[in-house]
């Protein structure tokens, strides 16, 4: 029976859908607030300025949160790439070498985290929070007080980040599609994947079923500053700058992104699509905001805001359910009493 | 005879289908110690939780000093002079034992600021009543498991309002120094009239020490007695004695186990806290059931055995090759599987689908070049979907929607893709349906006859006299006996599990 | 009274009753080396530089250690210091007449933000970590519309405000000094001789048996998420008052330096342990070490190396005494009683 398996679909995918509806109503009132909206041009471009390399971490954080640990130091490690590649541009290296290293450096970093969060049995929030005052410092080292201007790049290294294919497709956004194939592939339709969700969820069985929860952990932190890296290279053709500053606020969007993606934040639940829609849907806001002139931190705030409603309504239709379910006992237990 | 204290009257609590208590009654007076006594699941720790409100009865009352009492947790509970101290401590490991006793009722100087010299002074004169030598300023997470019970007690009985003491397997954690003081504390509130209820399995100690005796079994109340009117024998009588003939109706007749190489042989094993000095033998074929009371340290041996906490001691071969043990990965390749006891907690995954656990061992064997391989996949799943006759709505179900008896065949079913050697079962028909249970018992012998060697925790002593082919008896952390096929019988099993001594 | 005796002596047990004296040990530690290392350190007024400088961090400090206690965190703290700053001094503004009564309102704006944060926290049981990351940019957005584009200069800032920080009403010491230590006192005496305040130290030691034994965990996180935010806003209020204008973007990034007292204080993320006076002395650590790397001439980059490294280095070492000491109580295990 179709109308079955669309209704069984439409169940398991329930928080993607109410985003998809969103996403559409975001489009509509971004449209009727300003005729500039609808342009293929303008969207594609002002999505990648403003949400990619947010995307791009997102991705990493994505592995982090679904095995149910978090990294705050990922925006750090974007900043310890970007001054890297300005450095090794100045230096002369070849762009296809610069990128080997950084790739190195941000990956190993990533390592380097979840190493010391499972070795020690340490907390992670309180951890990578004291990594990314670490990777600020070693930023500031690599780069200096003043960072490097657009003089420092190479034209091939801002390639990536800057170019337009036929005049209107960022090459960014060829790079976005492409991450996002990949980790759809690699979470839904491997066995990584498979065990990402299951650690996620039930770390005791998971490893008394035979698998590695510490090699598990590890490598999301690995694929994080691997992201945190590629986010580097997308930053320096966009900006064409690079200072131990760099995105200094943008973990509340990342953080924003996954929690409306439908991602529990305790890991296990949540998937590519929902993050791409969330994604497409903050970006939308975003835009929108942009062209009516809203002031940055107001921007800022009303990304907060969304981020609270995606953790505390989850929570409270489930305390509704609860009290519910619960009344309903109350009322059973009564009627059979009073029989 | 007075009224008594406290009376339990036509109490009945069941989980899922499944009687924890059935129409339970006796009463206990004031001023008395009243033993509880049971195999695991008997149904004491239910009845103490309804006590204290930790639980509702589903039918029937209890009474104190002739009112109906109906708590809603344990603080309900203490304001009216009924207590209970658990086998688990709870206690803030963080936080001093004075701050542990008082937490939430500290003592008040005038200004509104808590006197603390009184809070310390009152927990030493606890403590001193108690005859602990601890001191009050100690963090409780520097206390071994027997002063943190102690702590426990203080907690419960230093404001002297007393009406119902429930005690669940005080002396668990004990050294026989601190039981002996333990004693001397209950008796002295007995003389002040309190009511007490103690749960033990050392029934040694109840002698000369206890004045009646109720005595559960399955949820049923069997017999109360003065203790001075009963042995020891009988109560472990009382405690097994069912017509085991009605119980299982497939008894597979099985040809023996085979005398060869033993397929699983451990020497001298030992883990720090938790057992010392095991040594058995699984030949292929060989079903060897272990019992024994909880807390024995069974689970803890089969977790050892298959890597999942630490060894400190002894060696392991399988199939005659010595083997160190690193982790469960590891075991797995050698061959060994383990089902856990907390079938919902440590075998299965709950959020995931039928399909997913059932794979999740095997499904980095049967992935093509990391990604999952689906078809495959597929076809293991019907294999033993029929096989072990599972009900399930499809594979992508969620797994919490089977019934009990059909979670753990998926549990079961998990292990058989990778063609282990050992099976360790734990609990296996633990909190499943009769029909169920039939089949798992069905499974584990055709497991045996394929040539398996399997070890089978239970607490289930009929189910351990239907299935072994020899009996291990785990008491305190060591076992104390094995019994052939043709020797165990429910009350050498049991007299060993509570005694600690081997009664041959 | 056992046969096994618990070692009490074991340094794991007694690092965790004496962090305190392992902190003030530290400290007179570090001031022996700086004053070797650079001459100037031992003077009267760089030590007084050094204590005032602190005082600040010492409230801010103070105030995030009562709700780590409970094991929860608050990353808004630096965004709510902000409101609280620039309204408070907005309204001084406004009203110059009405005279150190306004002190309260930075206090009653902390307050709320932190009841805001607490309702979330407490009630929707949801991750402390994200809410107040949302919490922060909210904040933020919210002193930033405010403003609309004002800041608040010198001249703005009534006399009473000034004589408040660098008055002297007890000779010698700074009403500042004064006023931090009062506030340290009063929280210190809270959190040890109240039931409520032994009550944060249960909920952050065990949760389960905090519920179990009916304390009414939720009122209590409540109750310390407010207090915390009462202490931020007081400390904004110094804040502001100690420098010369306050813009929206006041106090950005100071988490790091707030959870990194904490921590180094002996105040354990994972709760139940540590004192306010402890996080305080964190306070106090950090800024002596700041002070003595930049006379020693040490470059920028070190100091902003030493937050990060101390909280990794704090979360270390509170994870080995707690695997040291469970490992204590394991081998204190008796097995065969009865044989």
């Amino acid at each position: 029976m179709a109308g079955q398996r669309f209704r069984e679909l439409l169940g398991s995918y329930s928080w993607e859908s109410v985003i998809l509806v969103f996403n559409v109503v975001a489009v509509v009132v971004a449209t009727l607030l300003s005729p500039l909206y609808l342009n293929a041009f303008q969207i594609l471009y002002s999505l990648q300025q403003s949400m990619g390399i947010a995307s791009i971490l997102a991705i990493g954080f994505m592995m982090i949160i679904l095995v149910g640990e978090i990294d705050l130091s990922l925006p750090a490690l974007v900043a310890v790439g970007t001054v890297s590649f300005a450095r090794l541009s100045v230096m002369g290296l070849p762009f296809g070498l610069s990128l080997l290293i950084v790739f190195a450096i941000t990956t190993l970093a990533g390592l380097l985290n979840g190493y010391l969060i499972v070795t020690f049995s340490l907390p992670s929030m309180a951890v990578t929070l004291g990594m990314m005052g670490v990777y600020r410092a070693v930023a500031l080292w690599i780069g200096g007080y003043e960072g490097f201007g657009v003089d420092a790049f190479q034209p091939s290294y801002i390639y990536v980040g800057d170019t337009l294919l036929a005049g209107f497709l960022p090459v960014s956004f060829l790079v976005l599609v492409f991450l996002f194939a990949l980790a759809w592939l690699l979470v839904h339709k491997t066995v990584y994947g498979r065990l990402l969700y299951a650690t996620g969820n039930n770390r005791k069985a998971t490893f008394l079923t035979g698998h590695s929860i510490k090699s598990i952990i590890v490598s999301t932190y690995g694929i994080g500053g691997l992201m945190a890296g590629v986010g580097a290279m997308v930053y320096i053709g966009q900006y064409q700058s690079a200072r131990a500053d760099n995105v200094a606020s943008i973990l509340l969007f990342v953080v924003a992104c996954i929690a409306l993606g439908g991602f529990s934040l305790a890991g296990g639940k949540g998937r590519v699509i929902g993050l791409i829609l969330s994604i497409l849907l903050l970006g939308t806001i975003q835009n929108g905001m942009g062209l009516a002139n809203i002031p940055g931190p107001v921007q800022t705030l009303v990304i907060g805001l969304i981020l609270i409603a995606s953790i505390v309504v989850p929570a409270g239709i489930g305390a509704v359910g609860a009290a519910v379910s619960r009344a309903k006992n109350i009322a059973e237990k009564y009627s059979a009493s009073s029989k | 005879m007075s009224e008594p204290r406290v009376r339990v009257r036509n109490v009945s609590k069941s989980f899922g289908g499944i009687d924890a208590l059935k129409d339970v009654s006796f009463d206990i007076q004031a001023g008395q110690i009243h033993a509880l006594v049971g195999e695991n699941g008997a149904g004491k720790s239910t009845l103490v939780k309804i006590i204290t409100g930790l639980q509702e009865a589903d039918r029937g009352a209890i009474l104190l000093d002739g009112a109906e009492i109906r708590f809603h947790n344990p603080m309900e509970a203490r304001a009216s002079g009924v207590l209970a101290v658990y086998q688990d401590p709870k206690l803030f490991p963080n936080l001093d034992i004075a701050e542990n006793v008082f937490m939430g009722i500290h003592p008040k100087t005038r200004t509104g600021l808590i006197d603390r010299k009184l809070m310390y002074r009152k927990t030493r004169e606890v403590l001193d009543w108690l005859g602990a030598d601890l001191d009050p300023k100690a963090l409780v997470v520097s206390l071994s498991t027997g002063q943190m019970q102690f702590v426990e007690f203080a907690r419960a009985l230093f404001d002297a309002n007393e009406k119902l003491l429930l005690l669940d397997e005080p002396t668990a954690s004990l050294s026989p120094n601190e039981t002996a003081k333990l004693f001397q504390i209950v008796k002295r509130l007995k003389d002040r009239g309190v009511s007490i209820l103690f749960i033990s399995h050392r029934l040694e100690e109840l002698f000369g020490f206890a004045d009646r005796i109720t005595i559960l079994r399955d949820g049923v109340h069997v017999v109360t007695t003065d203790m001075s009117q009963i042995a020891q024998g009988q109560i472990v009588q009382h405690m097994v004695g069912r017509d085991i003939k009605d119980l299982y109706t497939s008894q597979a007749a099985r040809a023996g186990s085979d005398k060869s190489q033993a397929v699983l042989r451990v020497e001298h094993l030992a883990s720090q806290g938790e057992f010392s000095d095991v040594s058995f033998e699984v030949h292929p074929g060989e079903i060897v059931g272990m019992a024994g009371l909880v807390g024995s340290g069974r689970t803890e041996i089969a977790k050892a055995i298959f890597g999942a906490i630490p060894l400190s001691g002894g060696s392991v071969w399988i199939a005659g090759k010595q083997v160190s043990v690193k982790d469960p990965a590891q075991m797995i390749h050698e061959g060994i599987v383990y089902v856990p006891e907390d079938r919902e907690i440590e075998g299965l995954i709950a959020e995931l689908s039928v399909s997913d656990n059932m794979l999740l061992p095997s499904v980095v064997r049967l992935a093509v070049a990391g990604f999952v391989n689906a078809p495959e996949e597929a076809r293991v799943y019907d294999q033993y979907t029929r096989q072990f006759q599972i009900k399930s709505p499809g594979p992508r179900t969620r797994i919490s929607g089977l019934s009990g008896g059909n979670r753990q065949k998926v549990v079961l079913s998990k292990w058989m893709a990778l063609s282990p050697k050992v099976f360790i079962f734990d609990e296996p028909t633990h909190g499943i349906d009769v029909g169920s249970k039939a089949q798992v018992h069905k499974v584990i012998q055709e497991l045996a006859a394929q040539g398996l060697g399997i070890l089978m925790i239970s607490s289930d002593l009929p189910e351990i006299l239907m299935m072994s082919d020899r009996v291990l008896v785990a008491s305190d952390g060591f076992l104390v006996a094995e019994y052939s096929r043709a020797d165990a019988t429910q009350e050498k099993i049991m007299a060993a599990a509570i005694t600690g001594k081997n009664g041959k | 009274m056992s046969a096994v005796q618990t070692p009490k002596r074991h340094w794991s047990v007694v690092i965790l009753k004496n962090r305190v004296v392992g902190v003030l040990l530290f400290e007179a530690l570090i001031m022996i080396v700086f004053s070797i290392a650079a001459r100037k350190f031992l003077t009267l007024s760089n030590l007084n530089t050094i204590f005032l400088n602190a005082c600040i961090l010492a409230i801010l400090a103070c105030a995030e250690a009562v709700v780590i206690i409970t094991r929860n965190y608050d990353v808004s703290v630096a965004s709510m210091l902000a409101l609280a700053a620039f309204v408070g001094f907005d309204l001084i503004k406004r009203f110059p007449d009405a005279g150190p009564v306004l002190i309260l309102v930075p206090i009653a704006i902390g307050a709320v933000c932190g009841l805001v944060n607490g309702v979330i926290v407490a009630y929707g049981k949801v991750s402390s970590v994200f809410v107040t990351l949302a919490g922060l940019s909210i904040y933020r957005g919210i002193v930033t519309i405010y403003a609309k584009g004002h800041q608040i200069e010198p001249r703005d800032i009534a006399e009473w405000v000034r004589v408040s920080v660098t008055g002297h009403l007890l000779p010698g010491i700074s009403n500042l000094a004064i006023i931090t230590i009062v506030v340290i006192v009063l929280v210190s005496i809270y959190l040890r001789y109240t039931r409520i305040g032994r009550q944060i130290y249960a909920i952050g030691s065990n949760p389960d048996a905090a519920t179990f034994y009916g304390l009414k965990v939720s009122r209590v996180i409540l109750g310390a998420y407010v207090l915390c935010g009462a202490m931020t806003g007081l400390s904004g209020f110094l804040f502001a008052a100690r420098s010369s204008y306050v813009v929206p973007w006041f106090a950005q990034g100071l988490e790091i330096q707030v959870i990194g007292a904490v921590v180094v204080g002996g105040v354990s993320v994972l709760g139940g342990s540590g004192n306010v006076v402890g996080a305080a002395l964190g306070a106090i650590v950090l800024t002596t070490m700041d002070n003595g790397l930049i006379l020693i001439g040490t470059h920028e980059v070190i100091r902003q190396l030493l937050y990060g490294v101390a909280i990794v280095g704090a979360c270390i070492l509170d994870a080995s005494v707690l695997k040291q000491v469970a490992r204590l109580l394991k081998s204190s295990k008796r097995l065969g009683a009865r044989r």
